[in-house]
């Protein structure tokens, strides 16, 4: 927290200088030497804290985040530490009751003072939802920003303007983003022409050859590609929607080889998977669109509607047939029933085909591109009906069109000149209208206005963020994408922050599917699901993790959960315990809870003895706070410190030396952390990390409940809080957030904040959290409503 | 004629170069022949455990570590130092990043300029003439910009060596001069935009557009520079490097690929496309393809002295040293400019800012330098009082001076390693 204190806050430090506690002998600087600066002194500075210089007067910004966080330790009872002097009651009523005020008549010469606006560039995913919407794109196989750097995490979020940096790497990558956007969306000219290709058995790309000419069969889980010859080198002619058909059978579901044997499910239908990808883009292209059951021994025929862009392809998959390859089946299986057959020798194939399991295809299809309206929605809007030859004077009205939306605002007379004048050069030297409009858009595209959610500076005296300041900052929190014309309508109005106006728009906002981008941005980074995957386990030792694609069904069961919260306006208090979570059939029995039949995912009701209630039983939590080997109970307490209680321990002083573990001869997890806190530097903050993450022992490296550790050795899941609190298990950390219902609320009301305003939190901000703290309860803790008062705060409608 | 102007010299042959033609000219500008051209470094995300790298005896005598085996035959080109580190550098994963400018991202909030890494330091020098002012390649992460800012990195060996030996089409150099030149005036219009904006903002809002400024600026220098490149031919050079030949398998799939890169870089500097080289070996929790490992990379780190873990370890770390060696080779037997070896005019350094994975400690550093007509064949150790060893920056100031750079101080050093290098 110690670099909290050197936030962009500096311009504030002038205004608060003179500011001067109310009472003329100030009782801090007693204080503070009774009780704290032995080790918060001039001699030792524990924790990074150092309070010797605070006189009784607040100074500067610096000043006043550490009477804050003073004030915090007082409050929360955790300093000073138990074993040192203690203050009386009356002392600490006093002093708690001196740096409150000062803090309050500082916020308020802050406030009068504003100008805390921080700047702050779009990140990729912002990027790229803005893209979308400006020009109406789907968005499924075009990403601009696949080269862009990825974005630096401030305070756990990556739409932080601190961290938001720009390089020159990233300005040459927002050049050829433009070059690729202005091709995509300047697209004038007739209804490019339909292609219709069909291949029927052997035509297919990609059948077995030398057998039965009118089947073209799959026999391997997803490797082996069917397709039309006709797009194999080229890809479809133009962007647009193509509907795919293709006609198929499952043949021999059950066949006299062991499922065990060809590492497959004959209980399943057949699931057929379309893939697209494209040879310019290369491997990173190929995504799977759609799955479909085919029915055992009848010819089903399917259709199957996309948005392809020019130059992919699709194929054809089994997405369920027996794992490995074929050539193992053949060596491995085969010789196992057939006696012909010797292992290790190549055997023909045609010893196997027609004996077990297949999945026939018939014939592929694609027809297209099929447009509801052409010229495309994204180029009509600001390209309506070019004249036959569009001159300059169209160039200017369609740019300023264009450039409107892209900076969330009108523009000034000043600004657009340069950026039509480029234009208009560019097409009086060459002669191309469309050439012209191109260069235009791509100069929109590089601009800071475009690219930067910037603010005005504030008028002296008023505050408040204009109209279509607030529109934006509504979007971007809510969509993480560009207001919509019914925002921007009302933010010409001058309607939008009306209380009823704002609040019906959150709840159309929140209603919208773009809002998906909360759940999964928000979700991603305050519960670290993004780092899910990034110590994948072991496949050898953890197979169903993978067959069972558990990573995603984590992934999904935590998102589900939010959003439910966030649609029903749940208690946020859910997240701690709840009676209920959202699984589909892997995933229940990765939990040990029968019954739950179907991959999909729908609300299931918990009993206790389930011991997956709240964000502590979820898969996803339990799995990113390991390494893929082992858990990692210091991890697992740090993330509950830092994401339920909203206290994050300080991360180790640089000047300890940290202790190589020694894992020899140590048979638990727990002997090897005692081993650690023998040390007393490590003691200090880990006497709080480690009773937390030794108490969630009994979920292992995967999210899987054990009883014992591998070899037998038991598991002891209690542990001991600094203040006394004994607990045991997942549900004792439980019983012990549910005692302090304020600190989980404060924790998360901080983090939306933050998330919400795209800045650090600082202690002008208090207020209004104390607010929503207040009025919280009252609300029975609803998620939904939190959203309301966030956006409602003076925080979020101020500079 | 001492030394021809590179570029004059190419365009007015106007032909493709065989690689022989480069001994006719010599590398670097004013700096003499005893002096070192060329920079490369090569880190391990991870590090090396410390048990199989650290000679035991200092001085010449030193038996070699076991991690260090293949090395043998390069002693007297080489140095080890145990005990250097950055001071100020804190544990955890961060620290690989700081490998080459000894400071965290978080303590340099105040002024980005101090995040600037020693590669992209002397390649603001030695660059100049060169087609690509530094080659960074492999995972990377260590490298830094003066603005402050991680640089990202070539990964895949075809692209690499497209980018360095692969000529494009008129046509397509044709659209590539276009496209400069129109970005080029994009940027002239968004500059002056830029700085309208500027008056509407508050004061820290402007520090912040000041980023966009800057980078405009820059690309704006860069764009000019590969614009003058377009017409210069690149190096004529074989592809069997990546496609393989009868002679020679090539696998392109990490870790095997490895091979392959090192012969890239020796490629890159033996043509003089560039002269400064970064290459990183990736973190991760990969399974490594190799005979007796079944554990993930990162797992095998955190080993917790277990003798199993240990050697599965070692059988990585051991295949990056082996590459390593021959790498080293590689620069010995070829050629530079001047008849001299490639090995004698390249510093190469060898280390990582993680000095101990199994911790996540930064003290300690791995740290080895190879090559650069340096005096070698020690292992050299400092005293360590307290918790702090020799500054690594030491080392690095007298990198830049045998660079040809009369400098006496970069980021956190308090002197220099010139008494037992030179």
């Amino acid at each position: 927290m110690r670099d909290r204190l050197a936030t962009s806050l500096s311009i504030l430090a002038l205004s608060l200088s003179g500011v001067s506690a109310s009472e003329p002998a100030s009782p801090l600087p007693g204080f503070l030497k009774a009780y704290c600066l032995d080790c918060h002194g001039a001699e030792r500075q524990k924790g990074d804290r150092q309070f010797d210089h605070l006189s009784g007067t607040l100074e500067s910004v610096d000043d006043a985040e550490a009477f804050q966080e003073i004030l915090d330790q007082l409050n929360l009872a955790e300093m000073p530490p138990d074993d040192e002097a203690q203050p009386d009651e009356e002392e600490l009523k006093e002093i708690v009751s001196w740096l409150t005020d000062s803090l309050a008549e500082a916020r308020e010469t802050a406030r009068a003072h504003a100008g805390k606006v921080v700047m702050r560039r779009l990140n990729r995913e912002e990027y790229r939802n803005t893209i979308r919407d400006l020009f109406q794109f789907s968005m499924a196989d075009f990403d601009p920003t696949k080269t862009f750097p990825p974005d630096d995490s401030v305070e756990g979020f990556d739409n932080i303007g601190e961290g938001l940096v720009t390089s020159d790497y990233l300005m040459r990558n927002y050049l050829e983003a433009a070059r690729k956007i202005s091709d995509k969306a300047i697209r004038p000219g007739p209804r490019p022409e339909m292609i219709h290709h069909r291949a029927d058995g052997n035509q297919i790309l990609g059948h077995m050859r030398g057998l039965r000419p009118e089947i073209a069969r799959m026999t391997i889980k997803m490797r082996q590609p069917l397709g039309l010859p006709q797009l194999h080198k080229t890809g479809v002619p133009a962007d647009g929607e193509y509907v795919i058909r293709f006609r198929a059978l499952a043949h021999q579901r059950k066949s006299r080889y062991r499922d065990e044997d060809l590492r497959y499910d004959s209980d399943e239908p057949m699931r057929l998977a379309i893939s697209v990808d494209s040879r310019e883009l290369g491997p990173t292209a190929h995504r799977i669109i759609g799955e479909y059951e085919i029915p055992d021994q009848e010819i089903i025929e399917i259709e199957h509607r996309t948005w392809l862009d020019r130059g992919f392809k699709f194929q054809l998959h089994w997405a369920n047939g027996p794992a490995g390859s074929f050539k193992r089946i053949m060596r491995k299986v085969l010789p196992k029933y057939t006696d012909d057959a010797i292992y290790p020798l190549r055997n023909p194939p045609e010893m196997y085909i027609g004996s077990g399991p297949e999945l026939h295809v018939y014939s592929i299809e694609i027809e297209g591109p099929f447009y509801d309206q052409w010229p495309l929605p994204g180029f009509s809007r600001y390209f309506p009906d070019p004249p036959e030859r569009p001159g300059p004077e169209y160039l200017d009205q369609s740019l300023s069109r264009l450039a409107e939306a892209a900076f969330r605002r009108p523009v000034g007379s000043q600004e657009l000149p340069p950026y039509l004048s480029l234009a208009q050069e560019h097409l009086k030297e060459n002669g191309d209208f469309w050439a012209a409009a191109k260069f235009g858009v791509r100069a929109i595209l590089a601009s800071p206005n475009f690219l930067y959610l910037a603010e005005s500076k504030p008028e002296e005296g008023s505050g408040s963020v204009t109209s279509f300041e607030l529109a934006t900052r509504l979007s971007y929190f809510l969509w993480s994408s560009m207001p919509d014309d019914r925002l921007l309508e009302l933010a010409k109005e001058g309607t939008l922050s009306q209380p009823d106006t704002l609040r019906k728009e959150v709840e159309r906002m929140l209603d919208d599917p773009k809002s998906a981008a909360l759940v999964e941005n928000f979700t991603g980074q305050w519960l670290g699901l993004r780092k899910l995957g990034e110590m994948p386990p072991d496949p050898e030792s953890n197979r169903s993790y993978y067959e069972d694609q558990l990573e995603t069904a984590m992934r999904r069961e935590t998102r589900s959960f939010f959003q439910h919260l966030l649609e029903e306006d749940g208690n946020i208090l859910e997240f701690i315990d709840s009676d209920y979570t959202f699984l589909n059939d892997a995933l229940a029995r990765h939990y040990g809870i029968p019954g739950i039949e179907g991959e999909d995912f729908r609300r299931v009701a918990l009993k206790p003895e389930d011991r997956r209630g709240g964000l502590l039983g979820h898969g996803s939590i339990l799995t990113a706070t390991s390494n893929g080997v082992e858990t990692q109970p210091v991890v697992r307490g740090v993330w509950i410190m830092e994401n339920l209680l909203g206290t994050p321990p300080t991360p180790p002083p640089p000047d300890v030396e940290p202790i190589e573990p020694d894992t020899r001869g140590v048979s638990t997890m727990r002997e090897l952390m005692e081993k650690h806190r023998e040390d007393a530097t490590c003691f200090e903050c880990h006497r709080k990390i480690d009773p937390l993450g030794l108490a969630m022992e009994q979920f292992d490296h995967i999210g899987a409940w054990r009883d014992r550790y591998a070899k037998k050795l038991p598991i002891d899941a209690t542990g001991e809080m600094p203040d006394g609190t004994i607990f045991e298990g997942a549900d004792g950390i439980r019983d012990y957030l549910k005692q302090r219902p304020d600190q989980f609320t404060h924790c998360l009301t901080e983090k939306l904040m933050t998330y919400a305003l795209g800045r650090r939190l600082s202690f002008t901000d208090r207020d209004d959290i104390e607010l929503i703290l207040d009025a919280m309860p009252e609300h029975d803790h609803g998620l939904r409503e939190l959203v309301h008062q966030v956006v409602a705060s003076e925080s979020f409608r101020t500079k | 004629m001492k030394t021809l102007d590179r570029r004059t010299f190419l365009r007015g042959v106007g032909v493709s170069l065989a690689l022989p033609s480069f001994e006719t000219f010599s590398a670097g500008t004013g700096s003499g022949p005893s002096k070192a051209q060329r920079f490369v470094c090569v880190s391990p995300n991870y590090g090396m455990y410390p048990g199989g790298f650290f000679p035991e005896e200092i001085g010449s005598d030193y038996t070699m570590p076991t991690l260090l085996k293949s090395l043998e035959p390069h002693r007297e080109n080489l140095t080890l130092f145990s005990n250097l580190d950055h001071p100020g550098v804190g544990g955890g994963h961060g620290c690989s990043n700081t490998f080459l400018n000894g400071i965290e991202m978080k303590d340099a909030k105040d002024n980005p300029q101090q995040l600037l890494s020693l590669d992209q330091h002397l390649a603001e020098h030695l660059g100049g003439d060169t087609r690509f002012r530094s080659l960074l390649l492999g995972s990377g992460g260590f490298s830094w910009s003066r603005a402050g800012v991680r640089l990202p990195t070539d990964m895949d060996p075809a692209r690499i060596f497209a980018k360095l030996f692969v000529e494009d089409s008129d046509k397509m150099k044709v659209q590539t001069r276009r496209y400069l030149a129109e970005d080029a005036s994009i940027l002239d219009v968004v500059l002056e935009d830029a700085k309208r904006l500027n008056q509407r903002l508050s004061q820290s809002d402007q520090e912040k557009l000041d980023e966009y400024l800057t980078s405009v600026r820059e690309v704006e220098r860069k764009l000019q520079r590969q614009d003058e490149w377009i017409d210069v031919d690149k190096p004529k050079v074989s592809d069997a490097v990546i496609q393989g030949s009868d002679d020679l398998i090539v696998d392109l799939t990490y870790p095997y690929n490895t091979s392959v890169l090192y012969d890239l870089m020796v490629l890159a500097l033996q043509t003089d496309s560039t002269r400064v080289i970064c290459y990183g070996h990736p973190g991760g929790n990969r399974l490594f393809p190799f005979e007796g490992i079944n554990l993930g990379y990162h797992s095998l780190t955190h080993h917790g002295k277990r003798p199993d873990l240990l050697q599965q370890l070692a059988i990585i770390e051991r295949f990056y040293a082996d590459q390593f060696a021959g790498f080293l080779a590689k620069l010995q037997s070829t050629k530079d400019a001047e008849g001299q070896s490639l090995l004698d005019s390249t510093v190469v350094l060898f280390g990582s800012g993680m000095g101990n994975a199994s911790s996540h400690s930064s003290r300690n550093l791995p740290a080895m330098v190879a090559g650069g007509g340096f005096r070698h064949g020690q292992h050299h150790s400092f005293p360590r009082s307290g918790r702090d060893g020799r500054p690594l920056s030491d080392l690095f100031v007298t990198i830049l001076q045998q660079l040809g750079r009369e400098e006496d101080q970069f980021a956190t050093s308090q002197g220099n390693l010139n008494h037992l290098l030179t």
